[in-house]
């Protein structure tokens, strides 16, 4: 019982949050607040039409963000818009995380049930913007790490691509590190399931589900056996997920490693 | 080896700490203390706000009103006021002439005169203080005319005439001029004044000033200036864990003879526990480190009274609470009134009681407990569950039956209802549950939609829900309905949220309202009961009991369907028992 | 480097002071946003309903509009406005009355994290260093470790009122060992008095119940890493000089894996100040958590935008923290 709806809804945020919180950490570790540059024009034509979209009627919202696109793709068709401005975005992302961390849940929630009726895609969405933060502060800071290893700046030197220096060199480094957190964002969606469950959003009562079971064990202690069995299930689901993770994402990561001198900072 | 010791010294002294923590609590020789669980804070002590019922229960041991209610009787009696007050009809005017009691007096020995009541109701009027939920209450009240030959006597001049003026004109606390207002500041001001609702008021100074000391959020959590003619005062408070009060070592009534229900005060001291989790309550309540566990839920109770009988006793009085399910009468769907009549036969009534109530609980035809036997129109019969009646009922609403469910011929999509409730809630969970079981087994579709209590409100005021489930509070004295049933009372103006009513029913609501001699009035109830029962704006699932099991130390528990339940102040130490 | 933290802290006030605004303006918002006087359960005397709720929005300065203007479509309000008398407020260093109970933010505040922070901050404690000696005890045994992985996953999995309610039927149940409090705090701790021994025992069960949960969190990244470092050339290197393995493990790994523990570590920070809604209310006792959850449900927004302010601030400072103690194992990181 439940397990089509932890399938249906719960690994897949987990899934999506793992994602998100993967790819934002490693963007903002990677470029941090100056590595990456935008054309100022586009900037400043991305913010004005921002603004006119904001202060306009409802109705015109299409076409600000149609103006939106055409700008930039005009910007960067032409050569003569050729200065650049930094993107913080580490800033960005790390508020944002911030953000989302600092708010209560109940707010939040409310906030985005008045946005929008639940549905199960909405749910999953709802608990993948909730969860991504702490995947992607994990990221970011072995990001970080990893950057400065000589075997990167090589590459760096060697006129590598970002994308490929990411891909190859520095996220099967930090996999290990990584691989055994990711299962926890499988708890954290159904913990923070079982609380919506507690509002009342999300998970209808009539729907058999291992979050409602837990979140049901707090008003009656008494069904101990109900927790215990969903409890094992969890367990037993998390210990898959992380053995259905690969132990290492290529065969690079072997070569890389044994060739990355550690820091070295202490006294033999 | 080190480490061994360090571990040890550590558990040693956890069990040490733990060995010394008191299991007893200290009994004064003038009296028991009493320790009772309260599922949340009252949040203010304050004598104008009274945001919730504990503060409300916490208020009336620290003041007095005039009258007070009785609650294994159900009548009003006497409390500051010497005997009840006499009911003149002069013109278009009502008179209550007072008398308080004469041996009334604050704690520095000044008597309780009619000046004191003047000057509360001028609190209870000014604007800029807390006191919006009590203003409401005493606007009937238009002027205090003091007697000049006796301090103590005093009329309530009151707008126009009702039956409920005698019981709600004595149900405001009494305050002290010389704690709240030493200088004297609202004296010179009159309370016509004060009851104008005129911005220009606020901005005199003697008001601006009154204003700024009573508001002072200090002046309500200390011991010196929170303090009644109420037999205890305030020894401590630590918000969101205890409130402690203690016997006043003096107290005005302690000299009255005989003693009345009312005047008594036995409990040395006072401990309200907030305990929020019902499961650490019980188990407190079994490591006896509490005494009274009010409005338990139903579960616990039960299993406690089958296991732990030697040690409490169990209560479980007829609330005036009743729980119902709420229909949007203006919903397209549910505009006919054989729709309604079909959800109403569709909910299984005996295996709802049996689930949530645990065999307890009462069930009612209408909104009136069958208790007061005077008013409740016992000659309707109780709606019983009754699929096949129900389908009958849809079929003549127009309603046919097709494989994916009801469905009018001119609509695209079969009927639907959404039912909301307060989240979090087992009992409304469990009821929607079977509601929506019963109602599936004659294929009508019910969605569930538990939701936040702030946002439900917000809901049902819109009249944005199909059907709701909520729980009204009555009571045995008043049988105003109109903030109920009222048309003016749907959306802001009141609490009419299944938008229920017409002309007709107005004109019921108000004739009852104005009405006094009994034989009409019981007759004017039983007409609403009926239409009502006829309408269908909601049906009363059951009346709630008041759960409640105290530690078998007490006596004099006096327990009743009104709130609180329980006489705190009558309660006294139980014969010691061979 | 102190021109590079003088820098990121402001930075971080500012973005404290956003996300302050962002939820202000978020909770003013809402369905059902402001507070009412009167429930569903409760009705004011006929006719009277509509008045009452005007005075009392009235008191309670919410009939100005929330902000100098709106969006979608634009339109200006100016002052005054709810959001501008909330900063004047907070310029002034005060961040307003409760809704409820007139009482100073502050104070609400104050109050809730003198019983929070020696919860939060021991269990804090002592969850780092579980964390910590397990990892090293688990990185050179690898059968060891794959059973603490599965339990790891286990507790994790465990939500916090069922280990709250498992610790309490059994070490404070009359019919098992009822060797600690129930519930609540001793008698004599008030809200102005200071911390004291007595408070221990109440505390026991509540640190017990978040120590456990919060573990895996720590344990699990950390064990990986040191697992990841512990076949690296360094490691041989030393081994070859003939370190001991004690200081192997606590002078060559695990100064290389201190970014993942103390990012880890910052994440669980707030929480220090945010307070631990399940165990307070499992345990009775007053603290933030309780505190920001009863704010909310009863659209208490004074007291909900400190609370927020304060978990944002500590939360970015902790960031703030653990990237400069990253960056003080490892200069190249900042």
């Amino acid at each position: 019982m439940g397990a089509r709806r932890l399938l249906l809804v719960s690994v897949p945020a987990a899934l999506l949050a793992s994602i998100v919180g993967v790819l934002l950490g490693t963007a903002a570790g990677y470029w941090g607040d100056t590595g990456l540059r935008l054309r100022q024009a586009a900037v400043i034509a991305l913010l004005t039409c921002f603004t006119g979209l904001l202060v306009s009627e409802p109705t015109a919202v299409g076409w600000w963000l149609l103006t939106a696109a055409l700008a930039t793709v005009v910007i960067y068709s032409l050569n003569c818009f050729a200065a650049t401005v930094a993107v913080p975005l580490d800033w960005l992302v790390q508020s944002t995380m911030a953000w989302l961390g600092a708010v209560p849940r109940l707010v939040l929630v409310l906030a985005l049930t008045a946005l929008h009726a639940p549905t199960d895609w909405w749910l999953t969405g709802m608990l993948a913007l909730l969860c991504w933060t702490n995947t992607a502060r994990l990221t970011r800071t072995l990001v970080q790490q990893l950057c400065h290893r000589p075997y990167v700046e090589a590459g760096r030197t060697a006129g590598l691509s970002s994308a490929r220096l990411l891909w190859h060199h520095i996220l099967p480094n930090a996999w290990p590190s990584l691989r055994t957190s990711l299962p926890l964002n499988l708890n954290t969606c159904l913990a923070l399931q079982t609380t919506l469950a507690f509002l009342g959003i999300g998970l209808a009562p009539d729907q058999a589900d291992w979050g409602a079971t837990l979140a049901n064990a707090r008003l009656e202690p008494s069904a101990w056996w109900l927790v215990v069995s969903a409890l094992l299930a969890l367990t037993l689901t998390v210990v898959a997920l992380y053995l259905l993770l690969p132990p290492s994402l290529t065969k690079l990561t072997v070569s890389s490693r044994l060739t990355s001198p550690p820091t070295l900072r202490h006294k033999y | 080896m080190f480490r061994s010791a360090v571990i040890g010294g550590l558990l040693g002294g956890i069990l040490g700490f733990t060995a010394c923590s008191p299991s007893a609590p200290p009994q004064s020789a003038s009296g028991p203390t009493v320790r009772v669980c309260w599922p949340r804070d009252p949040e203010s002590l304050n004598p104008v706000t009274l945001p919730n019922a504990y503060a409300v229960q916490a208020n009336n041991l620290l003041y007095q009103s005039l009258l007070t209610v009785d609650g294994p009787t159900r009548r009003h009696v006497p409390w500051l006021a010497a005997v009840l007050p006499v009911v003149e009809r002069r013109d278009s005017l009502t008179y209550l002439h007072y008398r308080l009691h004469p041996q009334a007096a604050w704690d520095n020995g000044q008597p309780i005169q009619a000046q004191d009541v003047v000057f509360t109701l001028k609190v209870l009027n000014c604007p800029g203080l807390p006191n919006e939920g009590l203003r409401s209450l005493v606007s009937f009240i238009r002027a205090v005319q003091v007697d000049p030959a006796d301090p103590r006597r005093f009329t309530l001049v009151c707008r126009g005439y009702a039956p409920e003026y005698r019981d709600n004109s004595g149900e405001f606390p009494i305050l002290p001029e010389y704690l709240i207002d030493p200088q004297a500041r609202l004296r010179p001001v009159p309370l016509q004044l004060l009851r104008q609702d005129d911005s220009l008021v606020s901005r005199l100074a003697p008001i601006r000033a009154f204003q700024e000391e009573f508001n002072q959020a200090s002046r309500w959590r200390d011991p010196r200036t929170l303090r009644g003619s109420g037999p205890y005062q305030l020894a401590s408070w630590q918000s969101g864990q205890q409130l402690t009060l203690e016997r006043k070592p003096r107290w005005w009534a302690d000299s009255v003879l005989p003693r009345k229900p009312a005047l008594a005060a036995n409990p040395a001291r006072i401990e309200f526990h907030v305990v929020p989790n019902p499961a650490t309550a019980l188990l407190a309540l079994r490591r006896g480190e509490l005494d009274v566990y009010p409005h338990m839920p139903g579960p616990d109770f039960a299993r406690l009274r089958a296991n732990d009988s030697t040690k409490f006793r169990f209560y479980s009085p007829a609330s005036y609470r009743v729980t119902v399910l709420e229909m949007n009468v203006q919903h397209p769907a549910l505009r006919d009134v054989r729709t309604r009549q079909a959800v109403a036969l569709l909910v299984d009534y005996k295996q709802l009681l049996r689930a949530t109530q645990y065999g307890q609980g009462q069930r009612s035809t209408g909104l009136i407990s069958p208790r007061e036997k005077w008013a409740y129109h016992d000659s309707l019969p109780l709606r019983a569950y009754s699929p096949p009646r129900a389908t009958a009922l849809l079929r003549q609403a127009g309603w046919q039956q097709t494989p994916a469910g009801w469905r009018r011929p001119e609509q695209a999509t079969p009927l639907s209802l959404r039912l909301f409730y307060s989240a979090g809630d087992r009992t409304f969970e469990t009821i929607a549950l079977l509601f929506q079981q019963s109602a599936r087994a004659v294929g009508l579709s019910v969605t569930l939609h538990p939701t936040e209590s702030g946002q439900l409100s917000e809901i049902r005021r819109n009249g944005e829900f199909d059907l709701n489930l909520r729980t009204l509070y009555g009571n045995p004295f008043a049988y105003d309905l109109r903030p109920l049933l009222h048309t003016s009372s749907i959306g802001r103006g009141g609490a009419n949220r299944s938008r229920f009513g017409n002309a007709a029913s107005d004109h019921l609501l108000e004739t009852l309202y104005t009405t006094e001699d009994s034989v009409t009035k019981k007759r004017l109830l039983q007409r609403l009961q009926t239409l009502l029962y006829q309408q269908v704006p909601f049906t009363p699932l059951f009346f709630e009991p008041n759960r409640l099991a105290v530690s078998r130390r007490f006596d004099q528990v006096r327990p009743s369907g009104l709130e609180p339940g329980y006489d705190l102040p009558a309660f006294s130490l139980a014969p010691a028992q061979p | 480097m102190v021109r590079a933290l003088l820098v990121r802290t402001a930075r971080a006030l500012s973005t404290a002071w956003l996300i302050a605004s962002a939820i202000f303006l978020l909770s003013r918002s809402l369905p059902g946003s402001g507070p009412r006087l009167l429930t569903d359960e409760q009705a004011s005397p006929f006719g009277q309903q509509a008045t009452t709720e005007a005075r009392y929005q009235q008191r309670l300065g919410l009939q100005t509009p929330p902000f100098y203007f709106r969006l979608l479509p634009w339109r200006w309000h100016g002052t005054p406005n709810q959001y501008h008398s909330w900063l004047t407020e907070l310029a002034q260093g005060n961040l307003g009355t409760s809704f409820r109970d007139d009482m100073a933010v502050t104070t609400h505040l104050r109050q809730a994290l003198r019983l929070t922070l020696p919860l939060t901050v021991s269990a804090l404690l002592l969850s780092a260093g579980a964390a910590l000696l397990l990892a090293q005890w688990a990185v050179h045994r690898p059968r060891w470790y794959h059973w603490l992985l599965v339990a790891g996953y286990f507790l994790d999995s465990l939500p916090l009122f069922v280990v709250g309610m498992t610790l309490l039927l059994v070490l404070a149940n009359p019919d098992f060992w009822p060797l600690f409090p129930a519930y609540g705090l001793p008698a004599a701790a008030s809200p102005a008095g200071t911390l004291s021994w007595e408070m221990v025992p109440y505390l026991v069960l509540p640190v017990a119940a978040l120590t456990l949960t919060s573990v895996p969190a720590l344990f699990l990244p950390l064990a990986a890493a040191l697992r990841e470092q512990a076949p690296q050339l360094y490691v041989t290197a030393a081994r070859a000089k003939g370190a001991s393995r004690h200081r192997i493990s606590w002078h060559h790994l695990l100064p290389n894996v201190m970014p993942v523990f103390l990012t880890r570590l910052a994440d669980l920070v707030p929480g220090v100040v945010a307070g631990a809604l399940v165990v307070e209310v499992v345990f009775a006792l007053p603290g933030m958590g309780r505190l920001l959850a009863e704010a909310v449900a009863a659209r208490d927004v004074p007291i909900l935008v400190g609370g927020v302010l304060l978990v944002a601030c500590v939360r970015l400072l902790a960031w703030l923290l653990a990237d400069f103690t990253s960056a003080l194992v490892d200069p190249r990181l900042l």
